[in-house]
């Protein structure tokens, strides 16, 4: 909070710079609106009303968009949601079984076939898998609209099952491209992680027992190669949130990322401090869910006894 | 190894870029026919909404990305060995001040923090990419070598060490942390590959390097408004960053299995 407010009044302009800057406007009008807004005042006293507003819950007012910052996160933090839930589970969902499914063919030409593939898909630009989506998916092959939540004309006029089929229509796209980025980095780290266990002592044991290979793998090593996945999971928020700024300002999703970037355009600050303090709490969030989840998984955990060290993460960003 | 030819070659080409590049990259042809132009023959990329030729952009555009991964990976990695090792040599409290700071500043989303910082820095050079991404990518090396060094700094060579008599600096510096430098080098490689689609997204979003200097990004930029009909602004430069990053991930995956046998098969 602290590092955004010097940061930004480190930088030269102000959400005017754009409107008064204007050599046709006098210097009064520029201090009367500066003095307005609280501009003129020393850097320290705008650092305590900055505080103090936010302690408050108080975020600001957008001077771009004429409304209080509060308003404006409002509607965009649940498109960043809905959006972000739906690409967790099935990049996670979709990143775990092909994890699986590597190791337990581990060094096989299909091992060696999805491990190319995932390098890919980990290695691409996510903006550009976004134009690519775009290009496949509505414009050559019109199956799916380009942008936005719900169609700008129809949408009021549709009943609830088609207006609901209109937003899932929508979120297809900007999810699926979110997932195949996603997903490729998990299903790298989940196989990486089996292999890890897949030597150890007790697996040894379960295979001697006779118990097929799946059985071994889904039973016993899956729990045990669990907790680093679900800790990569809190580790990679942060990136995750980061790549979706890109995927929503390409598809015109109205979320916190999109919102981010242009009221960088218009030198909006309290919006800007608004997203990166709310992009911190929702990172703050998920990364306790994953201790906590991982604490479930794996018992070791609780205590800190941890037999092994977690392997290099594989992040994005 | 494949991998490795790869990144020779990109690297190769973007020395010699101005020499092979058919046209100005800057230069704008036939100015009195201002407008986009799909691939052809004269002009294999197609050309841009300014009538530049996009081939020779892309071409000159992998020295900026290439100059801007490679510095500021050395710069954030760096950063990130001197305060890891002070932190896991130092130990107890003055590590875990260090860590905890670290754990806080990782919990801020890297790209919304770029982008806020960049878009108030007004102009941005290839140098202020370099300090601003340098400057925020440290924080995981540091993580990493401070574990490093907290495993080794037992070990009887470094008590061998400080016995004869080493200040705390020379063991740290001359000792301890020479051992400890295979993985940070791993990280690095990998560094690279995520500098080059970060700084290929900044650029994309307009806060990167600037026009007319081609840079990956903004090349792509330029079509971003009209994609559907300059599918070429898109496409080529994209697959430079694929190939780019791809090759640069399977030279760091190499590394990471011969520096670390037990885990070979991460490969």
């Amino acid at each position: 909070m602290t590092a955004t407010f010097a940061l930004i009044h480190l930088a030269p302009g102000d959400p005017f710079a754009g409107a008064l800057d204007d050599p046709r406007v006098t210097q009064a009008v520029r201090d009367h609106w500066r003095h307005v807004y609280g501009f003129d005042r020393s850097l320290p006293d705008q650092y305590v009303r900055f505080v103090a507003g936010i302690a408050r819950g108080e975020l600001g007012y957008s001077i771009a968009r004429q409304e209080p910052v509060r308003t404006v996160l409002a509607r965009a933090i649940p498109n960043t949601l809905v959006l972000m839930g739906i690409a967790l589970l099935l990049s996670f969902g979709l990143g775990i079984a092909i994890g699986v499914v590597q190791a337990m063919r581990h060094g096989s030409l299909t091992d060696r076939a999805i491990g190319a593939i995932t390098l890919a898909g980990y290695s691409l630009p996510d903006f550009w898998l976004a134009q690519l989506a775009i290009l496949a998916f509505a414009v050559w092959l019109p199956l799916f609209p380009a942008g936005g939540v719900v169609d700008p004309v129809m949408h009021p006029y549709l009943g609830p099952l088609a207006a609901a089929l209109d937003r899932a229509r929508h979120v297809v796209l900007p999810a699926l491209t979110l997932t195949v980025l996603s997903a490729a980095a998990v299903a790298r780290y989940q196989r990486s992680a089996l292999l890890d266990v897949a030597h150890d002592d007790y697996l040894r044991t379960a295979r001697a027992k006779g118990l097929s290979e799946r059985q071994v793998m889904l039973r016993h090593a899956l729990r045990n190669a669990a907790a680093p996945v679900i800790t990569l999971f809190g580790l990679a928020l942060p990136g995750f949130l980061g790549g979706q700024v890109f995927i929503e300002k390409v598809f015109a999703w109205p979320g916190l990322g999109a919102l981010a970037v242009d009221a960088v355009a218009t030198r909006d600050y309290a919006v800007v401090v608004a997203v990166a303090i709310v992009g911190s709490v929702l990172v703050a969030i998920g990364s306790l869910l994953a201790d906590v989840l991982a604490a479930l998984v794996d018992p070791r955990r609780r205590t800190g006894a941890i037999a092994r060290p977690l392997p290099p993460v594989p992040l994005r960003v | 190894m494949a991998g490795l030819a790869v990144v020779v070659a990109v690297v190769v080409v973007a020395l010699v870029a101005p020499l092979i590049a058919p046209y100005d990259a800057v230069a704008q042809l036939g100015i009195d026919t201002l407008k986009s132009r799909p691939p052809s023959l004269a002009h294999p990329f197609g050309t841009d909404p300014l009538s530049r030729d996009v081939l020779s952009r892309v071409l000159l555009g992998s020295r900026v990305s290439l100059a801007v991964a490679a510095l500021s990976v050395l710069t954030a990695t760096t950063l990130g060995t001197v305060y890891g090792a002070v932190a896991g040599y130092a130990g107890g409290r003055v590590d875990d001040l260090l860590m905890r700071g670290v754990d806080a500043a990782l919990s801020i989303p890297r790209v919304l923090l770029l982008i806020t910082v960049l878009a108030l820095w007004g102009h941005v050079s290839a140098a202020v990419l370099i300090v601003v991404i340098g400057c925020t990518g440290w924080l995981s090396v540091s993580r990493l070598v401070r574990s490093e060094v907290l495993g080794l700094r037992s070990r009887d060579w470094v008590t061998a060490a400080r016995a004869l008599g080493a200040t705390p600096a020379r063991t740290l510096f001359r000792h301890i942390l020479p051992n400890a430098l295979s993985p940070v080098i791993v990280s690095a490689t990998l560094g690279v590959a995520n500098v080059i689609l970060l700084e290929a997204g900044l650029s994309f979003l307009g806060l990167g390097v600037q026009p007319p200097e081609p840079s990956w990004g903004n090349v792509m930029q330029d079509g971003a408004d009209q994609i559907r009909a300059l599918w070429w602004m898109s496409v080529f430069p994209g697959l430079a960053i694929l190939i780019t990053v791809m090759a640069v991930n399977v030279v760091g995956d190499g590394l990471r299995a011969a520096a670390d046998p037990r885990r070979r098969h991460v490969a």
